[in-house]
């Protein structure tokens, strides 16, 4: 059983947090997604929830990894082979620089828009992705407002797919039939 | 009261229509409304509930601080949507609370069918100073086939607001069950039990103040905090200031079953709260077999008629703690050469026990068959 939570505003804490506990102790799998983890901080999930963000996941996809490689790693290790000795601090200031100036412009400004429109399912994939190793993801658990719309453009990403996830409201108002039918 | 009631029906289904608040500007607002009418089809399914009823769970999306009569509207639409466009097939339908869910029954009940509202929100008042909640709230006692009160404190005010629906406005209890007793009775008033939230209207700062009084004369006292609420933080600096952190307990809120477990558990339910409509707590607190001490805040004064000194000891609704303090030391002699909760839970039985609240409620719902009720019982929709 894999069961992932979308509570992207974080209006339910309390019963995002109750439900996955209660996930977790009937032997699910669970992942969370959170809009943002900051929000969260102060929150206690239960041991075995896996949390992440949507952007997180969507990052996991090859031509991100690539734009990261490019914008990032290559220019981080460029800066560590230069910045030896008297040129580290200059080397990091540089590098600083350009990650807030150019780097994080280009991701947001080109990388990101040409990415979903090129891939645009590409989030939906990766969400997916992470519990297909397991057997493929068995119940979508919507726990919020704003995650509704979100949740209702994963569905349709995955619209088609052979073992598309039952969705519900809350685990209470579906986990028992499931639950058994695993 | 789907409890109650279920069992005496041929089926029943539950709609409990959960508002969930996030803050929404008004095109947000728009979009993931658009998107809950694509989930709920998707989403909604009925599952087993209590007393054999089968209970649907539907997400209203709601804006922080919208009013009640737009919030009124708002359940009207998404239950809708949830029920594909078409109306509750239900031949009765009965709604909590006259708005939003007695307004979203009404208007998706089918054609035909006799749709029922009880209240018994504590926050009336609040609706009824909105005009457009209010406007609703009158053709909604215009054009329900009944309407219910579950005390006076709650009658009065819609008697007062709405003269001209006065006659309409009947009364009936919230049902309480009475089978599970304690393994042992109480002996001593000593493990104090608070359950509700932990806010102003409740009266838990004076509790609080009134338990360290309590505590200074008898060290063995004990109190249980059961809710959350906006002074849970406040309510545990102050005990700890007191020195009282060994001695109370904030559990935060819990499950209805476990609430009625820790009534089994404790010796004396304090409910000093400031206006209840009803206080179905210290009813189900008599129920367990436990003392109650209780404020006079209206719905308990009422529940506890004529048996108030057998089921505990009523205090008035005072600014202080000493109120509570001198109330429970009464309570305390008087326990001593024994109270009557059994003639006390007989007559609550009487009065809010599940057969006596359920054929009430068959009475009204099936005025035809009320004598044998061998028809009309084959579908009740409630909505929660």
């Amino acid at each position: 059983m894999q069961v992932l939570f979308l509570a992207l505003d974080g209006s339910r804490k309390r019963a995002v947090l109750e439900e996955s506990a209660e996930a977790v102790s009937n032997g699910a799998r669970v992942m969370v997604v959170v809009g943002k983890k900051q929000a969260w901080a102060g929150a206690q999930f239960a041991p075995g929830v896996v949390v992440t963000t949507l952007a997180a996941l969507e990052a996991r996809h090859l031509p991100r990894r690539v734009e990261h490689a490019v914008l990032y790693r290559a220019p981080r290790a460029t800066a560590r082979a230069v910045g030896r000795g008297p040129l580290r601090g200059g080397a990091r200031r540089v590098l600083k620089s350009y990650e807030r100036g150019v780097a994080g412009r280009l991701h947001r400004k080109v990388f990101v828009p040409l990415h979903r429109r090129l891939w645009p399912d590409a989030r939906a994939r990766m969400v997916r992705a992470v519990f297909e190793a397991h057997g493929g993801l068995d119940l979508l658990v919507v726990s919020d407002a704003l995650s509704v719309p979100r949740a209702v453009q994963l569905l349709g990403a995955w619209a088609g797919n052979e073992a598309a996830p039952r969705v519900c409201y809350g685990l209470d108002y579906d986990a028992p039939r499931t639950l058994s039918s695993r | 009261m789907v409890d109650a009631t279920a069992p005496g029906c041929d089926s029943m289904d539950v709609y409990h229509c959960d508002t969930w608040v996030s803050r929404m500007d008004q095109h947000t607002v728009e979009v993931v409304e658009a998107a809950n009418r694509t989930l709920a089809p998707l989403a909604v399914r009925s599952v087993p509930t209590v007393g054999g009823a089968q209970l649907v769970h539907l997400a209203v999306t709601t804006p922080r601080s919208q009013q009640f009569g737009p919030l009124a509207r708002n359940h009207e639409r998404q239950l809708r949507a949830a029920l594909g466009g078409k109306p509750i097939d239900a031949p009765v339908v009965h709604a909590h609370v006259g708005l939003p869910g007695g307004w979203a029954a009404l208007q998706n009940a089918r054609p035909g069918a006799r749709v029922f509202v009880t209240e018994h929100a504590t926050y009336l008042d609040r609706v009824l100073a909105e005009p457009e909640a209010r406007a609703l709230y009158d053709e909604l006692l215009h054009r329900v086939d009944g309407f219910f009160a579950v005390g006076d404190p709650i009658r009065n005010v819609l008697a007062a607001e709405f003269p001209h629906h006065a006659d309409k406005i009947q009364q009936i209890p919230n049902p309480i069950s009475f089978d599970t007793q304690r393994a042992a009775p109480v002996t001593a008033l000593q493990r104090w039990l608070f359950l509700g939230g932990l806010i102003p209207r409740k009266g838990v700062a004076w509790l609080i103040e009134a338990f360290a009084q309590c505590h200074a004369k008898d060290p063995q006292l004990k109190l249980t905090m059961v809710g959350e609420g906006e002074l849970r933080a406040q309510l545990t600096e102050r005990v700890a200031e007191l020195g009282l952190s060994d001695s109370v307990e904030f559990l935060g809120a819990v499950p209805p079953a476990q609430a009625l477990t820790l009534m089994r558990e404790h010796d004396l339910l304090v409910h000093p709260s400031r206006y209840e409509t009803f206080g179905m707590t210290v009813v189900e607190a008599v129920a367990a077999g436990m003392p109650v001490l209780v404020t006079r805040c209206g719905g308990p004064e009422e529940t506890l008629a004529g048996i108030e000194e057998d089921a505990g000891e009523l205090i008035d609704v005072e600014e202080n703690a000493e109120s509570i303090s001198e109330g429970y030391w009464r309570l305390r002699e008087r326990f001593e050469r024994g109270l009557d909760l059994r003639h006390a839970q007989e007559v609550l039985a009487g009065r809010y026990g599940y057969e006596a609240v359920a054929e009430a409620h068959y009475r009204l719902w099936f005025p035809a068959s009320a004598q044998g009720r061998s028809e009309g019982t084959e579908c009740a929709g409630a909505l929660d």
